[in-house]
């Protein structure tokens, strides 16, 4: 959750389903606007490639539009968007069997993208320094990760899903979850130690 | 720093998301209290915690989507094209089986359909079992007659005799029926009756 807007709109949720369900086409796009960047996220966490995490995006969106009237709301709408995209993408990945060797986050590595605007505020010049920094060093660490700790972290961290949530999201255990998450934060830990070294 | 036994590492985890009840929580609260080491770790998960959501938010606004919407929209109406054309398509091809398939289903759902489909072998049926209720019926009226018939009391109206058999037509005299008796051309048997 990165924003009041996204905030509200998923505070907002059941409303919005229930317009997209009579065939409101601006919720559609309120929603597509909401999710697409997490979505195409989840998708390239997977497809390790942009063409085609934003082709499984846009799968996703038309099967979202498609299905919404299935929805039966006993999950989250994001959930219920989580399982779509993951299944998407690893159709995709199966059809194209040809896994990139670039690793997740690569091209966000580049410090241009480290703005302070994203943050709406500005920040002083030291504040500046030591985010890029801290930037640097999160997606050199983050990059050291196996698939399954980027994705916990990834789904409790940005997505702040609850542990029953990603439990149900990946069928295991809640357990499990903790286990999972609790190794990916310590290997991170261990990560970003090696990089201060 | 002292490695800490009193508490699993990964309850740390749970208590920093929140995740675990009441009970649970209060109990690491507690040891928090008195353990440096767990407190420490705490801090330290709390953190990651906090740099991994800046890390996501980073990404997240290191690129954009801005012909997604446009695209999806494309690709809608493409959808919904090939949905109509479709229809159409089997609108057209396919209505006279439709409406075969209709007037079946409309003719299985009457029971006067039903009847209809089987009228054939209704009506065979009725003829079998009109035949047979005729010959049943006409049997035993025709022996009765002529057991019961007396001497005297009939009347013959015609005779013939033919090559083969000979043929008597009586009419009795209480009940006014005809019987008819054919008599089979065969000197050996003395036995017959009425066939």
């Amino acid at each position: 959750m990165s924003n009041s807007l996204e905030l509200s709109l998923r505070r907002n949720e059941k409303g919005l389903v229930a317009k997209i369900k009579v065939g409101d086409n601006k919720a559609f796009e309120e929603l597509v606007q909401t999710y697409q960047k997490r979505i195409y996220m989840i998708a390239y966490g997977i497809l390790k490639n942009e063409s085609d995490a934003y082709d499984a995006t846009q799968d996703v969106f038309l099967k979202v539009f498609k299905y919404i009237k299935n929805f039966k709301e006993n999950s989250s709408l994001y959930t219920w968007m989580y399982k779509i995209t993951r299944n998407v993408s690893i159709d995709i990945y199966r059809k194209k069997r040809n896994l990139s060797s670039v690793e997740y986050g690569e091209q966000y590595k580049n410090e241009s993208i480290y703005t302070d605007s994203v943050h709406h505020k500005v920040a002083s010049p030291i504040e500046q320094v030591q985010k890029r920094e801290l930037s640097v060093k999160m997606a050199k660490a983050m990059n050291k990760l196996s698939d399954d700790h980027k994705l916990m972290l990834q789904l409790r961290e940005f997505e702040d899903m609850s542990y029953a949530d990603i439990a149900e999201i990946l069928d295991i255990s809640k357990g499990t979850v903790m286990s999972r998450l609790h190794h990916a934060r310590m290997n991170l830990k261990k990560y970003l130690k090696e990089y201060d070294n | 720093m002292k490695k800490c036994d009193f508490i699993e590492t990964e309850k740390l985890t749970a208590y920093v998301d929140g995740e675990l009840n009441d009970k649970d929580m209060q109990e690491v609260a507690n040891h928090l209290k008195e353990c440096e080491t767990c407190r420490v770790l705490v801090e330290e998960l709390e953190e990651l915690s906090s740099n991994t959501l800046f890390h996501y938010e980073q990404i997240e606004h290191s690129f954009e989507l801005p012909n997604l919407i446009k695209d999806l929209n494309e690709k809608l109406k493409n959808t919904e094209n090939i949905t109509e054309e479709h229809t159409l398509y089997d609108n057209i091809i396919e209505f006279p089986k439709e409406k075969i398939k209709k007037e079946e289903t409309k003719a299985n759902d009457n029971i006067f359909g039903k009847i209809y489909r089987f009228a054939p072998a209704i009506v065979s049926l009725a003829a079998i079992l009109l035949i047979s209720i005729i010959i049943s019926n006409n049997k035993p009226n025709t022996t009765t007659v002529n057991t019961q018939a007396k001497a005297g009391d009939s009347v013959t109206i015609d005779s013939l005799e033919y090559s083969k058999f000979n043929a008597m037509i009586y009419k009795t005299k209480d009940k006014n029926k005809t019987v008819i008796w054919l008599f089979k051309e065969n000197n050996d048997n003395d036995d017959d009756g009425p066939i």
